[in-house]
């Protein structure tokens, strides 16, 4: 048994490395030799893929990446936050709490092309489309559920001792929310925080959709639509996706703990 | 000095309670504003803005998708008004020969898609159970996948799988082979290539999930079966498999929602070709409003794609519910 570990540990390592190893190596070979031959390992180093990439403004696709992905998560959170709250603290006899829930949790299932055609006619009449808070707005509307269920346990565990010392005081609602509850949930925030940017990051078909200018793409939109711009330099394809990985390596390198608790939360994505 | 303002409803039911004191007390302090402190411990109110936002943004467009899905909708009149055309775009769609590949191929993908998730899911979280060098390596490189853009992730295994590509020139310079496999192009292979990608990203997060149940499973009854000479493979299917089927079912439930949104690795990967070959019922609902224009027709695609997702979450709660009694 033990022998079997060790081996299916090994084929778990060379599936997920060797292919991350290629697009590395491929965003450093020189076009004409990926495809004289694709897998040679002995070639010149060359940086003329991020040279292009750079010239093509890929630093104003991370600014847009950082804009969105920032503003979604920071979204979601004030609105998801309190939500969460309510929903944790509400008197358990009010019927609209299991209610709230199951919309959620069905919103949560929704395919997002199922949204996608009615938010083109829903933000075009609100003149929202072309612009970032049209974007936003879309993907805040997609994450918040999803914000909601995922933070409602972390209220769950907050002492309702600690809100009634806060009411003795003479602390308000909003206060003992903001200085009291706030603080002790923390973790939750970083973990769902985290999750929010990676998800949020990564999202491509509402941007591609909505906004108007390539110009205004964020990186996943703009390697999406790489494809027809590069049918075959694919030194400049994986050097462009290389580069949209940096902000998931950022996240990864300072959250991966969080990352691993929301996964085990049963985070979807 | 309190009762100036408190009903004796709200004192007779608090007189119950046995931070009695306490409430009095916040009550006296909150004097100024009886309706705070009188509601202390519902706090229901503040979901109100999130709410009011997914009623704007989330079922407004749900709705709106629905009334599409019954109107004459195109890009001429998207933003103008619809005739309503009663089950004209159910008709449309469902006579769409694309409509019966796209159906199959979303079944065939969700139930592989959970079938990878579930059992390699499952080998894979047994192999890293135990913490060691190797496994934080294995993990650390799972989770860094899982969190790729997936647009990243498609890109990657278009260049690895094209017909010169990295995986072809391995397997003719090995000799396995000695003309490359069109694994995007085929017809046949290009909708199993999909789900091996999108498996290759979906595996890490059942991956740990699983491990995570696994890590709770009590020594102390694995013991026992092994004292009473059970082997490794009873002692899985009969101590392990019994605690792992709660958090089997939640994964099952979220591998099914994700398979449907391998819309995104479609998208980027076989653009929903050969042919129709990688259509699903996501992407030939998008293909429909925003190649064709038909934004009546795709909704209702979507329509009909929704009943299935809910009929599936209905189905789920039903054997749950079962499954507790």
């Amino acid at each position: 048994m033990k022998t079997i570990a060790r081996v299916i540990r090994i084929i778990l390592v060379l599936v997920y490395a060797v292919p991350l190893f290629w697009l590395i190596l491929t965003s450093f070979k020189p076009n004409q030799d990926v495809i004289a031959n694709s897998a040679s390992l002995i070639f010149t180093p060359s940086f003329v893929a991020y040279e292009s990439a750079f010239q093509q403004g890929i630093v104003g696709a991370a600014v847009s990446t950082v804009v969105i992905a920032g503003s979604t998560a920071v979204v979601c959170l004030l609105l998801g936050l309190p939500t969460a709250y309510g929903l944790a603290h509400a008197r358990s006899r009010w019927m609209l709490v299991p209610a709230a829930l199951a919309i959620l949790i069905i919103l949560q299932m929704v395919p997002q092309t199922s949204t996608l055609i009615p938010l083109y006619e829903v933000l075009g009449r609100w003149g929202l489309l072309g612009s970032y808070p049209g974007l936003i707005a879309a993907d805040v509307a997609m994450l918040l559920p999803f914000t909601v269920i995922l933070l409602r346990p972390f209220f769950g565990g907050v002492p309702p001792e600690l809100e009634e010392a806060a009411a003795v005081d003479g602390a308000g609602k909003f206060r003992t929310f903001a200085r009291i509850v706030l603080p002790l949930v923390r973790n939750g925030v970083t973990t769902v925080g985290t999750l929010l940017f990676i998800m949020s990051s990564g999202e491509f078909i509402y941007a591609v959709s909505f906004l108007s200018d390539p110009q205004q793409y964020p990186l996943s939109a703009t390697v999406a639509q790489q494809i027809s711009q590069y049918g075959i330099d694919w030194s400049a394809l994986m050097a462009v996706a290389v580069l949209a990985s940096v902000p998931t390596l950022i996240v990864f390198a300072l959250g991966q703990r969080s990352l691993v608790r929301g996964m085990s939360l049963g985070a979807v994505k | 000095m309190t009762k100036d303002y408190v009903p004796p409803a709200v004192l007779q039911r608090e007189a119950g309670k046995q931070q009695m004191n306490v409430h009095g007390a916040a009550r006296e302090l909150g004097r100024g504003h009886p309706h705070r402190s009188r509601r202390t411990g519902n706090r229901g109110s503040f979901a109100v803005p999130g709410f009011v936002y997914l009623v704007a943004f989330a079922l407004y467009p749900l709705y709106q998708l629905v009334v599409m899905a019954f109107s004459d909708v195109t890009s001429a009149n998207i933003l103008g008004k619809w005739a309503p055309n009663d089950l004209g775009n159910f008709r449309a769609t469902t006579e769409d020969p694309a409509f019966g590949v796209s159906v199959a191929n979303t079944l065939f993908l969700v139930a592989s898609l959970l079938l990878i998730g579930l059992v390699t899911g499952t080998v894979a979280a047994l192999a890293v159970q135990k913490s060691s060098s190797m496994t934080n390596i294995a993990l650390g490189l799972m989770i860094f996948v899982w969190a790729l853009p997936p647009v990243v992730a498609g890109n990657l295994w278009k260049f690895l799988l094209s017909a010169d590509g990295v995986v072809n020139s391995v397997l003719i310079s090995v000799g396995a082979i000695d003309r490359p496999i069109l694994w995007l192009v085929d017809g046949r292979l290009a909708l199993i290539s999909i789900i091996l990608i999108s498996g290759w990203q979906v595996l890490p997060f059942a991956t740990l999930v699983i491990r995570s149940a696994l890590m709770d499973v009590p020594q102390d009854l694995l013991e026992a079966a092994s004292l009473d000479g059970a082997g490794a493979a009873g002692r899985f299917r009969h101590v392990t498999v019994p605690h792992l089927r709660p958090t089997y079912w939640v994964l099952a439930v979220l591998l099914v929602v994700n398979a449907f949104r391998s819309f995104d690795l479609i998208y980027v990967v076989t653009g929903g070709g050969p042919g129709t070959a990688t259509y699903t019922l996501p992407f030939l609902a998008y293909r429909q409003a925003f190649q064709a224009f038909q934004y009546g027709v795709g909704a209702a695609t979507s329509v009909l794609s929704l009943l299935i997702v809910f009929g599936l979450a209905i189905a789920y709660g039903w054997i749950q519910k079962r499954e507790a009694s």
